[in-house]
């Protein structure tokens, strides 16, 4: 049997065709994923933004008119809710970076202090970095600039200057654990 | 690759499958916003000024009909352009509505410095506060039924559709206060019924990101 174009599954979903609205979530699933993950590269982050945009299309499906082509309508709600979940991420990701950044200083303060050997495992960590990131940590741990400091000093941008400085911290947390088998 | 929780969602989202409520076509939506506001206006003007108001005589000046019919065709153009950009897929309506009715304000321009006895003295400078507040009062109750009406739909350029719904019901609110405003057109009361038009459209679009939302 031939499959229904997505507009026809649409329009008997519409009318409370249970087996046709299956087919249809399940033929829009990889469409979603793909529009989602050109924004979003956390895969938690991924999954949660195309449950939502799943949960979107079943609020808003009393809105979609037949006659008309179906993937400008969905695309339409997952853009909008892709865009939706990375203002979160942005407006979250500024107090990760703040509390993130702050805490592991004094962690690793009071771990380099420790022992000659610990001392001697963040250092190697820290050439195993790319360039970018250490210079960008330095600059803020060391020579104590703040983020816009920085962004000024290397002409990227205040938000290239955080991520930058969160990826690097989040992978000496990840080589620290690994090193001590947490 | 899909995860249980996606997969359960699907489930339960089919599970949900009941027909869908109509949806309400542009065309009807359109006319009671229509209807709503002008018989709003009309119970508000009937209130402040009494049935006999002398400003209806304006009427008979082409500069008032020219007005008055630029402000109604913006303003159906604007609420249409609204309802219909509420829908997903079809957002970029909304940011077109706004556009026009940019266009549509520097129209009132045009016409009120053409067609009118242009009247400029130091006093056509001062704005009054009534007509900034009175447009607002004609289009308050229109502009929370337009938003009720879109919050039905499933909107996705939320401040736009606000913006774009607060022009469509100001227009007519510009025309309430027209009638309701009998002098004859200035600098200082064209400034204070078309500046309102502009100022609470952007209000509009911060008010269309809070309320909007679903």
């Amino acid at each position: 049997m031939a499959e229904l174009p997505l507009e026809e599954l649409m329009h008997q979903a519409q009318q409370g065709n249970n087996s046709a609205y299956r087919k249809l979530l399940n033929a829009c699933l990889p469409i979603i994923y793909k529009i989602v993950r050109q924004k979003v590269s956390n895969e938690n982050v991924v999954e949660d933004v195309v449950q939502e945009v799943l949960v979107s299309l079943h609020q808003a499906r009393h809105t979609y008119d037949p006659q008309k082509p179906f993937k400008p309508w969905l695309y339409s709600i997952c853009r909008f809710r892709t865009v939706d979940a990375l203002r979160k991420i942005y407006r979250t990701k500024d107090d990760i970076y703040t509390e993130d950044l702050s805490g592991e200083i004094e962690d690793g303060k009071k771990n380099v202090t420790d022992s000659i050997e610990d001392n001697e495992l963040v250092n190697k960590m820290m050439n195993d970095l790319p360039e970018k990131q250490r210079n960008i940590l330095l600059l803020m741990k060391v020579e104590g600039l703040t983020a816009a400091e920085v962004s000024v000093k290397t002409g990227m941008s205040i938000s290239a200057v955080k991520v930058s400085a969160h990826r690097a911290m989040k992978s000496l947390k990840d080589k620290w654990g690994k090193h001590y088998g947490k | 690759m899909e995860n249980k929780r996606t997969n359960d969602l699907i489930n339960s989202l089919c599970a949900d499958c009941s027909p869908a409520k109509k949806f309400m076509p542009i065309w009807v939506s359109a006319l009671l916003i229509l209807g709503a506001s002008l018989f709003y206006c009309y119970s508000c003007i009937a209130v402040l000024y009494g049935y006999g108001n002398e400003a209806l005589n304006l009427l008979q000046s082409l500069f008032a009909q020219a007005d008055i019919l630029t402000a109604f065709v913006l303003a159906v153009t604007a609420i249409t352009l609204t309802l219909k950009s509420a829908i997903p897929g079809q957002e970029h309506l909304a940011k077109l509505g706004v556009k026009i009715s940019a266009v549509g304000i520097a129209a009132l321009f045009a016409l009120n410095a053409t067609l009118s006895n242009w009247v400029i003295t130091k006093e056509s400078f001062i704005p009054t506060t009534n007509c900034f507040l009175e447009v607002a009062l004609f289009a308050a109750l229109p502009i929370a039924f337009t938003f009720y009406l879109l919050k039905k739909a499933a909107p996705t350029d939320l401040k736009n559709t606000g913006r774009l719904a607060v022009l469509g019901i100001m227009f007519i609110g510009y025309i309430a206060t027209r009638l309701s405003c009998s002098t004859e057109a200035n600098t200082g009361s064209f400034l204070t019924h078309v500046a309102p038009l502009v100022l609470y459209a952007g209000l509009g679009g911060v008010i269309g990101k809070r309320i909007l939302k679903w």
